[in-house]
């Protein structure tokens, strides 16, 4: 009985849980136009004829090399191997002699420790790291732990910017990472070294632009010195919790990197750890001598993982505060219009406007004149950090008296969508009491202000809609089909169902949100021909609004979790859609 | 050395307060740290989708129509002697304030911090506990997520005992002599402390505190000397006695509480770990609920077959449930969230009935169906059966005024669960 409980458990973990590819870094995760580059993939169930699976085809792969795991071993082997290693570096190249077998007892297998000789130095950095530092059960995070190296090549053909790699086999389809080709020349931080090598450091970087990569370990920090000169002002961006806005299994639940500028005599000069919501910091400084200026780069708690890593962008210049490109759907009003315009009139809310306007400086409210009529309905709502802007918004509304008939700081949400920690923009959904000009008042809510603080305020009739997000961007079918769940952000009091359809893809036959639910499972079935390669594919929602049908498509986006606790649909550039390779059935043994 | 000083403050107990005579005596609370899965111990939902249990199914238990988690096969055979809830629910996922809640019955806040159920416990039975050990003991790493003891003083701090009960010696902080000292030589330590102790000496002539504080150190020195610390030695325990707890710490824990149990100690808490299981959670689960099931239910059979189980009131639980759906994605990988809106306990002995089910979950383990459970419900249910008024005002030294818990719920405390007359027959 014992032991058909166990096996039954056994069984039923095994069937259900089925590993599905997943990227987890790319280190560096950029490379110079032109050059060439050795990227560490750190991910999970890469298996087998992996193979990337780019947004530009213009990059080449050259090689994609599976880094094997490294068995524990017993100390003599171990011994062995550092001494092995300590050849190679000597310049030797015969391993050394084997001990006899009857003092092998326990050695175990790897194919790269049977060639050292052979294997080019960020291979050799690897097994060394292995050899070198001690594991750590306790941080040991498996979903990040399985490694590749990709040899990739820029062409000059290939525009700078930002792309998206995911991998691919037999086995599915992986989510994406972000990828940049630059034009600057590229800084990497040392590779590993062995304690009987001298510690390898980085020459200091004189031109301008630059850009430095790394990924933080427990306890480290990073340090590159740079040659400045006096009156210049330059500014390091650091993207590093951009590269990976949410973490699971860590707290806080992203890399929280800090920049510290030193100059020779080891004095600060300068510090950042944010741009104003940005959790990655932008130092932006000028020298007042000429000299050699070490950058640290660090986690705020002095954590490290595989996964926190970085790039810094140095440029000459102050740059200015960037907002981020988001990829979430915002509604456009029918009309436009600056603050001073809006400013200058009243407006009614027969139809839509945005105003586009600023809060420039500390304590302003920017105000705007409404015609409402008595039972009327009116929404005001503010976009600013669904645009990044640092604005933490507050609306009120007066009546023509002056007194408040409603007021809103942060809009009620049920779905945290974007990388955005804070859903801080208001929204107010009014039924007008009485026939006047009322007076829509926008601030921040911790008064401050400058030219950074941008927001569009939309004011329009209530417009029932929805807009509708997949909880993964990708699908790994089996042959029993697979299921993913959509969730759907509603608007304006929209409360109707929502109806899901896949033209180019089979799915099952419950296919709709019911109306006041926000989420619904929908089966993908395993194609009737099985493609080789990830498809993009394309469900779109239907729904009806007042006695019209609207078809909007749905937005791919991978369901994230933050620091143990909170979920975050982030949106993704595809949904890939890949049945997997089936298993092959074993063959039939002939009867005797 | 805190745990010295837990005995001293104990020792120095003035203020004693009454405790009604009821059925139980001591309260045994396992405390499965980090939130155990409502559906791989007493909620299993075999006919839910594998998303939610994995393949894993119910079996039936010595009731009939009760069935648990197939992970817990001794305590099905133990089933008369617990009852189930099903319906635990509050708002709060985060390990802290969650802790908070099940162990007062209110979510932070106000100022104060209120004493965990524990401590409460030990001050109302103190005035009838005469032992040698503290009145609430813990085995054996306190939860650390906040003062066991609240606004309450020293005084009802817990003597936790630290070391392994599965170790050759369990070594008790502040009890077991350091080191394996012989006792002439841990006399001899004693000597020379008071040699050097000449302030006190000199001054407990004319100092009534400074006497009160000697005399605690004379009793502390007897715990460690005396028979006191043979409760804790479980090498007194048949070797078939400890295989049935299991040879694990858990387990002998669960022996250890019987001994304290005995040995009169009102309030012992067993602080199960590693059960906050996001990642790899089946692979725990299979560990955890082994260790857990083989000690539970030697621990509620031994303590019916010593006559101890009516007197002894016994409670399991965490801060919270698990996430039904299960997390297959990385870096989960098979791995179970924080759940607070649907998660079960049991209860047995000390006045609650066996072989009970009360509330009921829908069919995931996802949402109350039926009875909502509030913390402050079990917790009041608890004190109730100890003779203690949980509507009651909590004696404390500071002078604040206030009831020991928050008013019951609308759907109240655990009534039907109350051994009465009639169902003790």
């Amino acid at each position: 009985m014992k032991n058909f409980l166990l096996y039954s458990v056994l069984f039923a973990t095994s069937t259900a849980f089925a590993v599905e590819p997943y990227l987890g870094y790319l280190y560096p995760a950029g490379m110079k136009k032109g050059s060439k580059t050795q990227v560490i993939v750190g991910g999970q169930a890469l298996w087998g004829n992996v193979k990337p699976l780019l947004s530009d085809p213009g990059i080449k792969v050259l090689s994609v090399t599976s880094v094997p795991n490294f068995p524990n071993t017993v100390e003599t082997q171990r011994r062995y191997l550092k001494k092995y290693l300590e050849n190679i570096e000597a310049g030797k190249t015969n391993a050394p002699p084997l001990p006899e077998e009857n003092k092998r007892e326990g050695w175990r297998n790897n194919p790269w420790w049977e060639k050292m000789d052979t294997l080019d130095p960020l291979a050799l950095s690897l097994l060394a790291k292995d050899l070198y530092v001690r594991r750590n059960a306790l941080q040991a995070t498996p979903s990040i732990q399985q490694l590749l190296i990709v040899e990739l090549e820029i062409p000059d053909s290939v525009e700078t910017g930002e792309y998206s790699i995911r991998f691919f086999s037999g086995n599915g389809v992986s989510n994406s990472k972000r990828f940049f080709v630059d034009d600057a020349s590229h800084t990497q931080e040392p590779l590993f070294s062995p304690p009987f090598t001298a510690k390898k450091e980085t020459a200091a970087v004189d031109t301008f632009p630059a850009v430095l990569d790394g990924q933080i370990m427990p306890g480290e920090t990073d340090r590159f010195v740079f040659r400045l000169s006096a009156g210049q002002p330059y500014t390091f961006s650091l993207c590093g919790r951009e590269l990976q806005p949410f973490i699971g299994d860590a707290v806080p639940g992203h890399f929280q990197a800090v920049l510290r500028l030193v100059d020779a005599s080891g004095e600060e000069t300068a510090f950042a750890d944010d741009d104003y919501n940005q959790i990655d910091p932008v130092l932006r400084f000028t020298p007042q001598n000429d000299g050699d200026y070490t950058l640290e780069i660090r986690d705020n708690l002095f954590r490290g993982r595989a996964d926190f890593v970085y790039r810094v962008v140095v440029t000459p210049g102050s740059k200015p505060y960037t907002p981020r490109q988001s990829l979430i759907p915002l509604p456009e009003a029918t009309r436009r219009m600056t603050e001073d315009d809006a400013r200058t009139q009243i407006l009614d809310a027969k139809t839509s406007v945005d105003i586009f306007g600023v809060i420039s400086e500390k304590g302003k409210t920017a105000k705007f004149q409404v015609q409402a009529v008595k039972e009327q309905e009116i929404v005001f709502d503010v976009f600013a950090r669904r645009l990044d802007s640092p604005l933490d918004s507050r609306l009120c509304l007066r009546g023509p008296d002056g007194t408040v008939v409603a007021e809103n700081d942060d809009a009620e949400v049920e779905l945290n969508i974007g990388p955005f920690v804070h859903n801080a923009d208001s929204y107010l959904r009014v039924k007008i009491p009485a026939d006047g000009i009322y007076s829509i008042e926008l601030s921040d809510r911790i008064h401050g202000g400058d030219e950074n603080y941008q927001y569009r305020l939309q004011i329009r009739p209530p417009t029932p809609d929805c807009t509708v997000y997949s909880a993964k961007s990708t699908l790994n079918i089996p042959e029993a089909g697979t299921s993913l769940t959509f969730y759907v952000a509603r608007t304006d009091g929209f409360d109707g169902a929502v109806t899901l359809r896949c033209d180019d893809w089979p799915i099952g036959e419950t296919n709709a949100i019911p109306a006041k639910q926000n989420s619904v499972t929908i089966l993908f079935n395993y194609p009737q021909k099985r493609d080789y390669m990830p498809r993009a594919i394309h469900p779109v929602a239907e729904f009806n609004v007042n006695g019209r049908v609207i078809t909007k498509a749905v937005v791919p986006a991978d369901e994230i979790m933050q620091a143990f606790a909170y979920q975050h649909l982030l949106p993704a550039d595809n949904l890939y859609a890949l049945g997997i390779r089936p298993k092959q059935k074993p063959k039939q043994q002939p009867k005797k | 050395m805190k745990n010295f000083f837990t005995i001293l403050s104990f020792f120095t107990l003035t203020s004693i307060l009454h405790a009604a005579n009821t059925p139980a005596k001591s309260v045994i609370e396992i405390w499965v740290w980090g939130g155990p899965s409502q559906l791989e111990t007493f909620d299993p939902k075999p006919l839910a989708d594998k998303a939610y249990n994995n393949g894993l199914n119910a079996i039936p238990t010595v009731i009939p129509d009760i069935e648990i988690s197939e992970m817990l096969p001794k305590l099905a055979q133990q089933a008369d002697k617990f009852s189930i809830i099903r319906s635990l629910t509050h708002t709060q996922n985060g390990h802290e304030i969650a802790t908070y809640l099940m162990q007062t019955g209110r979510e932070p806040g106000g100022g104060k911090v209120f004493p965990a159920i524990g401590a409460v416990i030990a001050m109302f039975k103190s005035k009838d506990y005469h032992g040698d050990i503290p009145p609430y003991v813990i085995l054996t790493v306190p939860k650390g997520r906040f003062s066991e003891i609240g606004f309450l003083s020293e005084q009802f701090s817990p003597l936790v005992t630290g070391g392994n009960p599965n170790a050759t010696t369990f070594t008790v902080d502040g009890i077991t002599p350091p080191g394996g000292l012989s006792p002439k030589a841990l006399e001899a330590r004693f000597a020379l402390a008071d040699s050097l102790d000449t302030f006190g000496s000199k001054a407990q002539d004319h100092l009534q505190a400074l006497h009160a504080f000697d005399q605690a150190g004379i009793d502390a020195k007897k715990i460690m000397s005396g028979d006191a610390a043979k409760v804790f030695d479980l090498s007194l325990e048949t070797p078939e006695m400890r295989d049935r707890y299991g040879r694990n710490s858990f387990g002998q824990s669960c022996l250890a509480a019987r001994r304290l149990v005995e040995a009169g100690v009102p309030y012992i808490t067993l602080n199960a770990q590693g059960w906050d299981s996001h990642k790899k959670h089946f692979e725990t689960m299979k560990q955890k609920t082994a260790e857990m099931d083989q000690g539970v239910a030697a621990l509620l059979e031994d303590l019916k077959n010593k006559g101890l189980l009516d007197t002894t009131l016994v409670w399991w639980t965490g801060e919270f449930g698990r996430t039904p759906k299960i997390s297959w994605d990385p870096p989960w990988n098979g791995g179970r969230g924080h759940y607070a809106k649907c998660f079960s306990a049991m209860v047995a002995g000390g006045g609650f009935q066996g072989g009970k089910v009360v509330g009921e979950s829908d069919e995931t383990a996802s949402f109350v169906v039926s009875r909502p459970v509030a913390p402050q419900d079990l917790l009041g249910s608890i004190y109730e059966l100890c003779g203690i008024d949980p509507d009651g005002l909590l004696p404390n030294h500071i002078g604040f005024e206030t009831p020991i818990l928050p008013p019951e719920s609308t759907a109240g405390r655990l009534r039907e669960l109350y051994r009465t007359e009639e169902t003790t027959k």
